[in-house]
């Protein structure tokens, strides 16, 4: 086989392998990227989540008393932190109804926020595309066949690095800018890419690789760590908070969950996992009557660690804001190399219904979740559902969009759909800023308008320039040509 | 190029030998990694979860850049018997 008939074939799986992975996995990328600030975009939907002030320990550590007091056979607190300053509240009243309300840990005053599906939904869409195992398998087909097409890639253009400094944006042919500016992007945010899909699809291999039951199966149950103490004195929850702070380390206690079984109440203690890269969630367990420790889970073993650290990767809660940002912009790279591969596409085999659908994988993604961000902060705040109708929303925009790009001409369908989302973004920040958004002083929610304010501007852009971006035989610089 | 029918014949073929074939080569794969790899039990099998995905991979570009169509159906044909053996 000679290199030239090897670049052929992979120029081919590349193409239409591609294509196919494109169309679903731009979805993957936009809404993985997005819910890189699931927590905050959570927050900027629901005003009433910004608490007041600082949280007071007295506060969390009374809260936590009342619910135990309340319900001794089970309660849940998710501790406040940076990004969700509030405490969220779990409990189960006399009949066993499971309440949940959220707490301001400067006042104590409880509350419940909207209903909102916010921020999570990205996070949900991103890996099962709302339909539950179904999506989880068509995301992990997907995510292979995103490194098939990337490795194809690499394969056809050998000149990668030498290409990496190419780009002739007054190309004559339009086609060549494209790709100059695909191959630019690709070579930018491949190592990210690669380890994003890579990471992704090792968060769930035991679903997807089943090993059959027996001594050699994957263990997805929790290693505990047997630690039995001599038995102390009944304890107040404050004295179990103290003790749990001493095993998993100062402020580091992110979610507090009693629960009843065998006969004895548990008070578990689990550790934040944003200080480090592994995302292993190590818990302490403490005997509620007594204040035993009954056991630690902290698990050492190698294979498990690394997949651990794999998914602390994919998750990036390692690096605090920085890292955040810095996923959120390899993210859109990634997601601008699925659109501009997409265009190309179009540009060198046009066809009403790939191009049809190419339009709605990448603008109708768009739409859609800018719409859905829209519904999570201003639908009434009363509507039965109002999580299912957020996603109903969503799903709308992306049917509108499809029929849309059907009926009009592809050129015409990008940009009339790009222009519709920056009017759209446009028109969300301004109400925000109207209706005194930026009153909290969450810093977080005002970087997170201005994204939608440079999306607007970007939108109306590329409105704006795409006819010109995509002509077929820009006459300028040929006329010019042959003029000299 | 020439006999266009031939041709989408053929990549039907390597397209059912990427996708179906290769997931069930790197199925076998993987829980026949599970049970050499010289590690405790459950370390094995998460190891061979997290080797599995590049084989994958490889193999779907192999079904593409084999010559023929009898090429790209190798890795199936001589390594599905062999881990089958080896496999749980």
């Amino acid at each position: 086989m000679t290199a030239a008939k090897l670049r052929v074939s992979m120029s081919w799986l590349h193409s239409w392998g591609g294509l196919i992975a494109g169309w679903i996995g731009f979805a993957i990328f936009l809404t993985g990227t997005i819910a890189v600030f699931d927590d905050e975009i959570t927050r900027w939907s629901s005003p009433e989540l910004s608490v007041e002030g600082p949280a007071r320990k007295r506060q969390i550590v009374e809260a936590m008393a009342a619910l135990d007091a309340r319900s001794p056979a089970y309660w849940f607190a998710a501790l406040p932190s940076t990004r969700e300053p509030a405490m969220r509240l779990i409990w189960e009243d006399e009949e066993g109804k499971i309440e949940r309300a959220h707490l301001d840990p400067a006042t104590g005053r409880l509350f419940t926020p909207r209903d909102t599906g916010g921020g999570a939904f990205f996070t949900e869409f991103h890996y099962t595309l709302h339909s539950g195992d179904v999506g989880l398998w068509i995301v992990a087909a997907i995510s292979v066949a995103m490194l098939v097409a990337i490795t194809s890639g690499i394969i056809v253009h050998r000149r990668i690095f030498k290409d990496f400094f190419t780009f002739r944006p007054r190309a004559a042919n339009r086609q060549r800018s494209w790709l100059d500016l695909h191959n630019a992007i690709g070579v930018v945010c491949l190592p990210f890419i690669v380890m994003i899909i890579y990471t992704g699809l090792t968060i769930k291999a035991p679903t997807y690789l089943p090993v059959p039951e027996g001594p050699r199966s994957i263990d997805t149950k929790t290693p505990f760590a047997q630690s039995p103490l001599a038995a102390a004195r009944p304890q107040s929850i404050s004295a179990l908070y103290e003790s749990a702070q001493h095993v998993l380390g100062k402020d580091k206690v992110a979610f507090v969950t009693v629960s009843e079984g065998g006969g004895e109440t548990r008070f578990v203690a689990s550790r934040v996992v944003n200080d480090r890269l592994t995302l292993d969630t190590d818990t302490a367990t403490f005997d509620r009557v007594t204040g035993a420790l009954l056991g630690t889970k902290t698990v050492d073993r190698p294979a498990y660690q690394t997949q651990r650290v794999m998914a602390g990767m994919h998750f990036g809660h390692f690096g605090g804001t920085a890292v955040r940002w810095l996923y959120f912009v390899l993210g859109l790279l990634g997601s601008g190399l699925i659109a501009t591969g997409l265009v190309i596409f179009s540009i060198k085999r046009p066809s009403p219904w790939r191009d049809a659908i190419s339009v709605t994988a990448v603008a109708g993604l768009v739409l859609a979740s800018i719409a859905y961000i829209a519904s999570a902060r201003a639908l009434p705040v009363a509507i039965a559902g109002r999580p299912e109708v957020e996603v109903g929303i969503f799903l709308a925009v992306l049917c509108l969009s499809f029929l849309h790009a059907v009926c009009r001409p592809v050129v015409a369908a990008w940009r009339e759909q790009a222009a519709f989302g920056g009017v759209a973004a446009a028109a969300i920040v301004l109400a925000w800023v109207a209706s005194g958004g930026a009153s909290t002083g969450d810093r977080a929610l005002v970087a997170m308008t201005a994204v939608l304010a440079l999306l607007s501007i970007f939108l109306i852009w590329f409105a704006m320039a795409f006819p010109r971006l995509v002509e077929r035989t820009p006459s300028r610089n040929r006329a010019a040509r042959q003029a000299t | 190029m020439v006999r266009p029918k031939h041709r989408y014949a053929e990549m039907v073929g390597r397209i059912i030998l990427a996708v179906p074939g290769g997931y069930v080569i790197t199925l076998l794969a993987s829980r026949a990694a599970a049970q050499v790899l010289p590690l405790d039990g459950r370390e094995a099998a998460i190891a061979a979860s997290l080797a599995a995905w590049p084989v994958f991979v490889c193999l779907v570009i192999w079904c593409f850049a084999a010559r023929t169509v009898w090429g790209a159906s190798a890795p199936l044909l001589l390594a599905a018997p062999v881990l089958l053996l080896a496999g749980p």
